[in-house]
């Protein structure tokens, strides 16, 4: 019995690491296709140079080398590498014979020291542990590869590493073809940017005659931030739970308001959960509830669940006469039991993990 | 001479079980027709069972580009894949519900990790749960 | 008729791709809000200084840059002089809506003036979304057409933006503007939401003539 247990809860463990494993993995892959978007590279080897440089890294790899097919097809070009001193040893043609064959298998691959060995002593030398590898492959056709190996914790390159590495090298491999067009993009960003800075400077220079104006306005607008924050405070209730309590008369401008707050906070604070709270609410009509159906569906959209609690006697009345229909909310009596029925469907969330297994 | 649009793709990264698109620039038409057939095509050929479409650096989202995203979580329910829409921007999604539109039969994370999570619990269960409807 | 903008094209286009050609043009005429067409004394040199900060860009050698520059400062100085004077007001941006591409620019450019008022950024999205919308529907049902986006100075400020074609025009406009209206095209929806994101909403159209449809949005 208890070693069941025992043995169950250190499957849980290391699904758990997996699974964090996984989703770390997935948000490093983004981050590389957005440092990709956001960095407009338009030359191959800096391409490959900022990506060696973050896959290694990722993968704890002490030696890693980025190869692309030389311009006469015959052979490998070493575009970028770290922690290996002499590229000249990864483009010999012992190498590039090494390159053909783990290419020619076209998936990722781990190719251990004794292996390596027997077909290339030179490359041995340089790896002996082995190396694991990844083709990069543009259009079903394969252009290049990358090597890494030597990782800091001693540990094996495993199946989710490999992975890793296929995914990682799919991105590279969009990036080198879209390189053209990303070199348009950047042009044509630069010069938005550029006019944007200009027309600015104009604008300022003209603006200078108002700015005490301006300044005194600020003021104002300052302080009615001030107080609109005041009318309606977001807190946060638990780990994934926001609160907003909305007190009196919700007008349009209001309701705006309201919206455009609590979705930037769903989204800074990306909580799963949010109790619209409405007891300091004593009048709603038809737009009134329009307004709340509205917020609702928003944070859904942004994947938050979102709870009506604390509609008054008066309120519920009003809202069957005039026809609004809330039937597609959850709505519960007070703040304390909406926090309730948070904190249940957070555990059903955890639980169902374990039901996974 | 080369023209952005007929070059230019959507990265689709398959990992694991799932397919990843990242969608990180203003989409024209052509993009997002592509995308659809991009889509299909990747899941007819891998083996997946999730589609995760990350919108975080989408410029707008109008009525077409709305129900694009529809279609492609409908035409991959068809094929056996779900589909989870992540990262939209809070600006865009008050746009939306004030349009009257939705995102009907995809369902909503904040984030890439909450979509993996929403996509490897069991269907049955996610039903009615934090999914938009 | 001379069509200057098209001759500008010409001498963009044989010192780069036509793409950036367009790009820098349309650019360069709203930065300067001057109607190539519609030339008055003193346009010329505003438009000329934005064209030259795009060709400074894409065209990198200093010589090809200055025979482009001069072939536009001629076209523009013969063509300035032959234009009657333009009868928009000037703080106008014009963004033709000649295919699908011109949506994502139109926009963008709707953001951006958006952006310069001072729009906070969700009312940003809003214009922006809306005017998709509009431009939208012009390369589905009408072809082409064009987009006009003026900031409104006035006891309120804000933007209004003008959508102009030559279409077919709508028939039935209760009818596209019911709640039950379904479209096979798109969602039925465009038109509607446009109305509900905006502040005013103004559709006039003539069936065989073309359709205007002219929205506005208010800071406050
Ligand atoms: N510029 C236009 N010229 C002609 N018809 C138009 C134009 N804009 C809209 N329409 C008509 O109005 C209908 C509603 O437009 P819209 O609300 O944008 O929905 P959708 O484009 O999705 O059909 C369209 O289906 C079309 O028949
Ligand atoms: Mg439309």
């Amino acid at each position: 019995m208890t070693t069941d247990t025992q043995r169950l809860q250190t499957e849980l463990g290391d699904l758990k690491a997996r699974l964090k494993r996984q989703g770390e993995s997935l948000e490093f892959l983004q981050i590389i296709s957005k440092t990709f978007v956001s960095l407009s590279l338009n030359d191959k080897s800096a391409i490959c140079d900022t990506f060696n440089s973050m896959v290694s890294s990722f993968m704890d790899a002490r030696k890693s080398a980025t190869l692309l097919l030389s311009t006469d097809g015959d052979g490998y070009d070493v575009v970028s590498r770290q922690g290996v001193s002499d590229p000249k040893e990864l483009s010999g043609s012992e190498a590039n014979e090494v390159w053909r064959w783990v290419i020619s298998e076209r998936i990722a691959r781990f190719v251990d020291g004794e292996d390596l060995r027997s077909r290339s002593p030179s490359l041995f030398e340089i790896f002996p542990d082995g190396f694991a590898c990844v083709p990069i492959d543009i259009r079903e056709q394969p252009v290049g590869l990358i090597v890494l190996a030597d990782k800091v914790n001693g540990t094996e390159f495993s199946g989710e590493g490999l992975e890793f590495m296929s995914a990682a090298a799919g991105i590279v491999a969009v990036t080198l073809t879209n390189a053209e067009s990303h070199a348009i993009q950047e042009g044509l960003i630069k010069s938005v940017e550029q006019q944007a800075k200009e027309a600015q400077r104009v604008a300022q220079e003209r603006e200078q005659a108002l700015e005490e104006l301006d300044r005194k306005l600020e003021i104002i607008e300052r302080q009615r931030f001030a107080i609109q924050e005041l009318s309606t405070p977001v807190l946060q209730l638990w780990d994934n739970v926001l609160a907003l309590p909305v007190i009196g008369v919700v007008d349009t401008r209001r309701s705006a308001e309201i919206m455009e707050r609590l979705l930037a906070e769903i989204t800074e604070k990306q909580v799963r959960f949010v109790i619209l709270d409405i007891t300091g609410v004593e009048v709603v009509d038809t737009r009134t509830a329009d307004h709340f159906i509205k917020v609702i569906k928003a944070a859904e959209l942004l994947g938050s669940t979102c709870i009506l609690t604390g509609i008054r006697p008066a309120v519920a009345q009003t809202l069957i006469e005039i026809g609004v229909d809330l039937s597609s909310i959850s709505t519960l009596r007070n703040m304390q039991e909406g926090l309730k029925e948070c904190l249940r469907r957070m555990r059903d969330l955890n639980s169902n993990d374990v039901e996974e297994i | 001479m080369t023209e952005i649009s007929d070059t230019f793709r959507i990265p689709i990264i398959k990992l694991h079980d799932k397919l990843i698109v990242s969608i990180q620039m203003a989409l024209s038409d052509r993009l997002v027709m592509q995308l659809k057939d991009d889509i299909t095509t990747r899941i007819e050929r891998v083996n997946i069972t999730g589609l995760i479409i990350d919108v975080s650096g989408i410029d707008v989202m109008d009525s077409y580009i709305s129900r694009a995203l529809r279609d492609m979580g409908l035409i991959a329910r068809l094929m056996g894949v779900r589909t989870v829409i992540s990262g939209l921007d809070p600006m865009i999604a008050m746009t939306l519900v004030e349009m009257g539109l939705d995102l009907k039969g995809v369902s909503a994370a904040l984030n890439l990790e909450t979509a993996i999570e929403l996509l490897d619990r069991k269907p049955a269960k996610t039903r009615g749960k934090g999914a938009a409807a | 008729m001379s069509d200057t903008r098209q001759q500008i094209l010409e001498i963009l286009g044989g010192h780069m791709s036509a793409i950036l050609a367009r790009s820098v043009l349309s650019l360069s005429i709203s930065w300067s809000k001057v109607d190539p067409n519609r030339l008055r004394p003193g346009d010329d040199n505003r438009l000329l200084a934005e064209l030259e900060k795009g060709c400074r860009l894409y065209v990198r050698d200093d010589t090809l840059r200055q025979t482009c520059m001069e072939q536009m400062q001629t076209l523009l100085t013969i063509n300035g002089h032959t234009l009657p004077p333009p009868e928009e007001p000037p703080r106008l941006t014009r963004v033709p809506v000649l295919g699908e591409s011109d949506i994502v620019d139109a926009r963008g450019i709707g953001r951006l003036v958006c952006n310069k008022l001072g729009f906070s950024g969700a009312m940003q999205i809003k214009v922006a979304t809306a005017i998709s919308e509009l431009a939208r529907n012009i390369v589905q049902y009408a072809d082409k057409g064009e987009i006009t986006i003026t900031t409104l100075n006035g006891n309120r400020r804000g933007i209004e933006v003008v959508a102009r074609d030559e279409g077919p025009g709508i028939a039935d406009i209760s009818l596209v503007m019911s709640d039950r209206y379904n479209s096979r095209t798109g969602m039925g929806i465009g038109l509607k939401g446009t109305r509900n994101l905006m502040d005013e909403f103004d559709l006039k159209s003539t069936p065989g003539k073309g359709t205007e449809i002219r929205v506005r949005k208010y800071m406050d």
